[in-house]
């Protein structure tokens, strides 16, 4: 008995370690998108000046810029969750996601993101930018309300960043009315803070899980 | 006949090496950090510390002794703050998952 009450104890610790990796990484994630993103934007509505110094075609440098941002942001969130996944996995049914589970979390998600963006791509100038930051904002509190009540999964630090995007998508949207270039601008500002803001909330609360109370 | 004192002489080492380990695992908090260390190969004792509400003292003194079994090691490491992060050895993964196949048996004459 002595034995079992060893192991159990052991669990509960294993599980607040594997919360408080899943915190970290979705810290990380956001932090780097919102780094990466911003930067991705200023290249590519810069792409017709950049273009030339490169002497490349204005098309081809912005689909260059845009592939390398997905592919390096992509790249460094699977980098974040694959390490955090070895422990993930381990945890017990209260809150597991099991990897079919989490395969199927990936598909719905993806597929919620493409949609949305598909939706905002149709949306004609001026407002196409803001339209960015509706897709973006409702797609990230769809992917939290999923994780919370379909997969047991709660991540606030994405409820923070959805509210950020659609709350400032109102002013947004009278700039985009006045002034374009302002109005893209401002957009990058907008993605980078609430990324931002939503990585350093998951960091900041992550060592918090550490001593949490069963 | 000298091949059957080989296999007696490394049975035996296997036995008490067996014991020792289950020695070493015995205690909570050690059971413990080898648990996350099996499953995460590395832990910052920072993240030990809080995880496990022990006084650096007190982890230390368990750090010691699963380094001195040889199961784990130390290592520093240069962030934006000094670090130490702890390391399961190949023997302490080799011990942990026999150490747990020891228990799985006695659970499962529990249940």
């Amino acid at each position: 008995m002595q034995e079992l009450q060893k192991v159990n104890e052991a669990l509960i610790v294993v599980e607040k370690y594997s919360d408080y990796l899943a915190r970290k990484a979705w810290g990380k994630t956001l932090i780097i998108w919102g780094i990466i993103v911003p930067i991705g934007l200023i290249l590519y509505f810069s792409s017709p000046s950049l273009s030339v110094l490169f002497d490349m075609d204005k098309n081809i440098f912005s689909a260059l810029v845009s592939f390398m941002i997905v592919f390096i942001g992509i790249g460094i969130t699977l980098f974040n969750f694959l390490s955090a996944s070895r422990v993930l996995k381990t945890k017990n049914n209260r809150s597991v996601s099991s990897p079919k589970e989490s395969g199927t979390h990936g598909i719905v998600i993806g597929f919620i993101w493409f949609f949305l963006f598909l939706l905002a791509s149709i949306i004609p100038e001026p407002y196409s930018v803001v339209s960015t930051i509706w897709a973006a904002g409702l797609a990230i509190i769809i992917s939290f309300l999923l994780l919370k009540y379909f997969f047991h999964d709660a991540f606030p630090e994405l409820i923070l960043v959805g509210i950020i995007l659609l709350v400032a998508s109102l002013p947004l949207l009278i700039i985009a009315v006045i002034d374009g270039d302002l109005a893209r601008l401002a957009t990058v500002v907008v993605f980078s803070i609430s990324f931002l803001a939503g990585g350093f909330y998951s960091y900041t609360e992550a060592p918090k899980i550490l001593s949490r109370t069963e | 006949m000298i091949d059957n004192n080989r296999m007696i002489a490394k049975a035996a080492i296997k036995a008490s090496d067996i014991i020792l380990k289950k020695e070493v695992f015995s205690d909570q908090p050690r059971f413990t950090i080898m648990f996350l260390l099996y499953l995460n190969r590395k832990i910052g004792t920072v993240e030990l510390q809080r995880l496990l509400e022990l006084t650096p003292g007190n982890l230390d003194h368990h750090l010691k002794t699963l380094e001195k079994a040889n199961l784990i090691s130390i290592k520093k490491k240069i962030t934006w703050r000094p670090l130490n992060v702890v390391i399961i050895t190949t023997e302490g993964i080799e011990a942990f998952r026999n150490y747990a196949l020891h228990l799985k048996e006695l659970l499962k004459d529990i249940f």
